[in-house]
This record gives C-alpha cells, sequence and structure tokens, in this order.
C-alpha cells in the first residue's frame, strides 16, 4: 500500500516536474504547491497525463501575510485528491480561473470571491453577493480576519 | 413569441425549501435559467472558526436536518486525522450502521417527495409508512428520532446490545420487502416513466466536466462513489457495490437511489453481523496539533468534503465545507434548457435538492417589471404594526 503512494508520488512529480513541488499528506491526499502563474499549465498536465478529473472544492483562507487559495481536485484514474495550493498577495489578491478548463469550477469560485474577495482572473461571470444578502456592501468579505464575529469590520 | 422570464421560488410548489430560480420562457419551452443561491447562507464557516472543536461537532449537525449524520461522520473524521487518531473498530462498524440508516431515510424522503411531485399521493404514503419504521429504528439506535448527536470526536456516543442488533436486523426484512413493490413501481408504472423518463438529460461528459458528485453523477453512468474510491471508516471492511445508471435522465437518478437503498440495507446487515466487540469511544484532549486534513464522505446527496486549517489550540483556523447540492447545483442548471415548464419540479427533484432558511423577499411590480428585495426586517419595519 505504503509502496504505490510512492509510486504515485514519483508518477506526480513526473507530470508537474518544475512547476511545482508535490507532498504526500496522507493516504490519497496529495499536495501540490505552486506559484499562480504555473496552476492553468498543470491542471492541462493533469487532465492529458491522468485523465478525467473533477473539482470538488475551493478553499480559500488568508494568513498573515497573505491569501492562500487551495483548488481540491479528485482525480477518477488514480482514485486520489489532488490540492493545488497557490499564495496571492493582501493588496492584489488575484488567482486564474479553472473555468475554462473545468467548467464546474463556478460556483466554487464565485463563492471565494464573495466571502474573501480574491479574484479569479478568467472568471466569465464573476459577482458579488452570490450567496450573502444583496444589499450587503460591495466590499464587505466576512471571511477576512478583519471582519469581527458580528461581520462589523 | 417574445422571451417572458418566470420566477420559480425561493417560495415554490417543489419544494419546502428556498432557492430562487428565474427562467427565460418562450412559450413553454426553456430557453434560459439563472439561479440565486445564499437564502440558506448563515456563516457556519466564520462562526465554526469562533467556536471549539467539541462546539462544533453541533454545529456542523446543525447545518443540514436530513445529512446531519453525514456531516459529523464528516467533521469527526477530518478532526480524528488532523490529530492522528485511530478509532475503535467498533465505533466504525456503527457509524457505518448508523450513515446507512441516515441515507434509506433521506433516499426514502426524496422518492416519496418524487412522487407526490407527479402527484402520486397513494405512494407517497407507502413510502411515508416504511420512514416512520426507519425513524424508529434510528432512536433505537441513537437515541433521537433524526438529530442523532451519535457521532463524536473519538467514537460514537451510545453502544448497541443485543435487542437493538435484532431489531435493526429484523426491520431491514420487512424493509426489503416494501422497498420491492416501490421498485416495481418505479420500473414499470406508466405514471412515473411519462414523467421521469427522458426529462432532464445529463450527459457523462457534461457531468465530469460539471463537476457532478453523488446519485447525480451516478445516474449519468460514472462510477464514483466515495465509499469505493477513498473508504473511511469500517466502508474499508465492508466493501460496496456501485449503483450506476446509463440513461442520463431523471428517471435514472431516481433509481439510482432506489436501488442504493437495497445496498443500504445490506450494508447495515453485514456491519451488524461482523461487528467487532470493545469500546466505541477512546477520550481525546480538547486542544489539537497545528496541521491541516481533509475529509471526504458520500453523503446521502453526494461527495462531501471538510477541509480543516489549524494553528493548534482548542479552535480551528478555518473550517471549509463544500456540501453536495453546491455542486450538483451548476450541473443541475444547464439540463433545464430544452424542458418545459411542467418538468421543472420533476428536474429539481431529481438532484435532491437541500436548501435551509430563508432571510429574504423578492418583490416584483408586475405593471413595470421592475424587481426589488427587502429583507425580513425592511418588511417588519414597514408593514407589521
Amino acid at each position: 500500500m505504503e509502496r504505490k503512494g510512492n509510486d504515485l508520488l514519483d508518477k506526480l512529480t513526473g507530470i508537474i516536474g518544475p512547476l511545482g513541488k508535490v507532498e504526500r499528506r496522507g493516504p490519497k491526499r496529495y499536495y501540490v504547491y505552486t506559484s499562480s502563474e504555473n496552476i492553468k499549465e498543470i491542471v492541462n498536465k493533469l487532465l492529458k497525463e491522468l485523465g478525467d478529473c473533477y473539482i470538488s472544492a475551493i478553499t480559500g483562507v488568508e494568513l498573515e501575510d497573505c491569501f492562500r487559495v487551495y483548488y481540491h481536485i479528485w482525480n477518477f484514474t488514480e482514485s486520489v485528491l489532488l490540492s493545488i495550493i497557490t499564495e496571492t498577495s493582501k493588496e492584489k489578491p488575484e488567482v486564474p480561473s479553472l473555468t475554462d478548463i473545468i467548467p464546474g469550477a463556478i460556483f466554487h469560485e464565485n463563492e471565494a470571491y464573495d466571502l474573501l474577495g480574491i479574484k479569479f482572473i478568467g472568471h466569465p461571470n464573476l459577482r458579488k453577493n452570490f450567496v450573502l444578502p444583496d444589499n450587503s456592501p460591495p466590499d464587505f468579505f466576512p471571511l477576512r480576519m478583519s471582519q469581527s464575529k458580528r461581520g462589523e469590520s | 413569441m417574445a422571451i417572458t422570464i418566470l420566477p420559480f421560488g425561493p417560495q415554490h410548489p417543489a419544494l419546502a425549501e428556498p432557492e430562487h430560480f428565474r427562467f427565460k420562457v418562450d412559450g413553454e419551452v426553456i430557453v434560459d435559467v439563472e439561479v440565486k443561491i445564499g437564502y440558506l447562507h448563515r456563516g457556519m464557516e466564520k462562526l465554526m472558526s469562533t467556536k471549539t472543536y467539541v462546539q462544533n461537532i453541533y454545529m456542523s449537525e446543525r447545518i443540514c436536518g436530513i445529512c446531519n449524520v453525514a456531516h459529523t461522520t464528516c467533521y469527526v473524521q477530518t478532526v480524528e486525522s488532523l490529530a492522528g487518531l485511530e478509532v475503535p473498530k467498533r465505533a466504525q462498524f456503527l457509524r457505518v450502521v448508523v450513515n446507512e440508516l441516515a441515507r434509506i431515510h433521506s433516499h426514502l424522503l426524496i422518492i416519496g417527495l418524487a412522487a407526490h411531485e407527479v402527484g402520486f399521493e397513494t405512494m407517497f404514503m407507502w413510502i411515508w409508512r416504511d420512514r416512520e419504521l426507519v425513524m424508529r429504528l434510528m432512536e433505537e439506535l441513537t437515541g433521537n428520532r433524526l438529530m442523532s448527536a451519535y457521532n463524536t470526536i473519538g467514537g460514537v456516543r451510545r453502544d448497541v446490545d443485543e435487542k437493538v442488533i435484532s431489531a435493526l436486523k429484523k426491520a431491514c426484512t420487512t424493509l426489503r420487502e416494501s422497498f420491492l413493490q416501490i421498485r416495481k413501481v418505479f420500473l414499470e408504472d406508466p405514471l412515473i416513466r411519462t414523467r421521469f423518463v427522458n426529462v432532464g438529460l445529463l450527459k457523462s461528459r457534461d457531468a465530469i466536466a460539471r463537476s457532478a458528485v453523488g446519485p447525480v453523477a451516478r445516474g449519468s453512468g460514472i462510477k464514483t462513489d466515495v465509499r469505493a474510491d477513498d473508504p473511511y471508516q469500517a466502508y474499508k471492511d465492508i466493501p460496496i457495490n456501485v449503483v450506476t445508471y446509463k440513461e442520463c435522465d431523471s428517471w435514472a437518478r431516481m433509481m439510482v437511489r432506489v436501488d442504493e437503498i437495497f445496498e443500504c440495507l445490506r450494508l447495515i446487515e453485514e456491519a451488524l453481523e461482523n461487528l467487532p466487540s470493545g469500546e466505541v469511544r477512546i477520550p481525546v484532549s480538547r486542544k489539537m496539533p497545528e496541521g491541516e486534513a481533509i475529509g471526504r464522505v458520500e453523503a446521502p446527496r453526494g461527495e462531501l468534503l471538510y477541509h480543516i486549517i489549524s494553528k493548534g489550540g482548542e479552535k480551528p483556523y478555518r473550517i471549509k465545507i463544500r456540501t453536495p447540492t453546491f455542486s450538483n447545483l451548476y450541473p443541475i442548471v444547464a439540463t433545464f434548457i430544452g424542458e418545459t415548464i411542467a418538468d421543472i419540479p420533476v428536474i429539481l427533484i431529481s438532484i435532491d435538492p437541500c436548501f435551509c432558511c430563508t432571510d429574504r423577499m423578492e418583490f416584483v411590480d408586475v405593471n413595470s417589471g421592475k424587481v426589488w428585495y427587502m429583507s425580513t426586517s425592511e418588511i417588519k419595519r414597514k408593514y407589521w404594526r
């Protein structure tokens, strides 16, 4: 079992190559650390080399000095969850959108934009107040640490 | 003919839950659809990062009443993997039993509602009769009919005795007989077939690209099930058969659920047959180490994902929750196009949608076509004396 895990790690490292760093986090859980300009290329390579994938979730989180975005992608052939991780600056949080490669990302990306204010470049219809009430202000991002528990900054 | 806008919901006949669809219709045919979600948004993710790990078990349980077992299972298993805990075998088997019981309950609910939606009230009542039996079993097993409060970090909160085991086994036999009848109706009844067959087609390619999960994906012939692909708890020891249908329509999605009920019954019987002896719960520290964990569970509606980021201490730093309906909504939106208005409830019910809690209303001025929104508090201020 463990040996198979290492084989897969080698295979993933081979596919992704110098574009990112692959790390095994447990059975069927792999992290891929990369910078935001390489994400699309990595997903395209994974789709080509590994076969069908679907987007399981997108986690956005605010850390002390940056925003971190996780694209959780499940691969059907290898039965493995790949979390592609990238970081973006607090001043200008922008990451590429995966909607042209995996259309299913559309709602996940919009939710992350609505709650955290991370812009997904290339998203066809990125709108504020996707899940929030329509009368919430345009600069209100509840999951940012600057927002207090009650939602008043 | 001119395009007409037909607002559907948040209060609509198909569901007792709020969701707003705006259909653009050309006569009877739908040409476009817009979705407004968020009537359910209660800020759970934010709130959970302000509570302790133990309090969050009860928070996660209250995200959804019907999938409460799936939510707590996913939450506690993510926390356990964060802490590197191995849960006792007996607890793992009991978690399978309670998960499958909840799945039967949820599937029965939606099959019953589907029958109700097409005007088959008799079947709706038959199913309600069986659902009552399942809820009584749930009470015997967990102490509650619906909100089970059964899972906890490190195990389950109640053990089973011989009396409960024999009641569960006996009920499995009874339920199997009545489900055979329901299956026969779904396969043969002209009313069901007329309303469900070839309605809301979602091709396999579209289902993958649009990231459908659970019975919606399986109804489009995709062999995906977290219990089989990424086994958790005792699913590692009890292999499951993934039910798929190739028809890709609303009927296939309902048939996946009908057939899964039999699979659930088999899993319950097998788990009880092989129930290991020993503890059902181990003591756990209130503080969790620094790190991250991702948990996946097959909820009745599809894959449920929890992602917990911890910076150490008693409270999580961030919890990301991705519920199955959130993933299934986008794939299903495309299937509306080209269908007629009368098919809207059927297609919607075939994804088994799950939304909660309204907070707002939409107003349409019929003469000018102007649309505006008001919050509940505004309505209270303006109209309630």
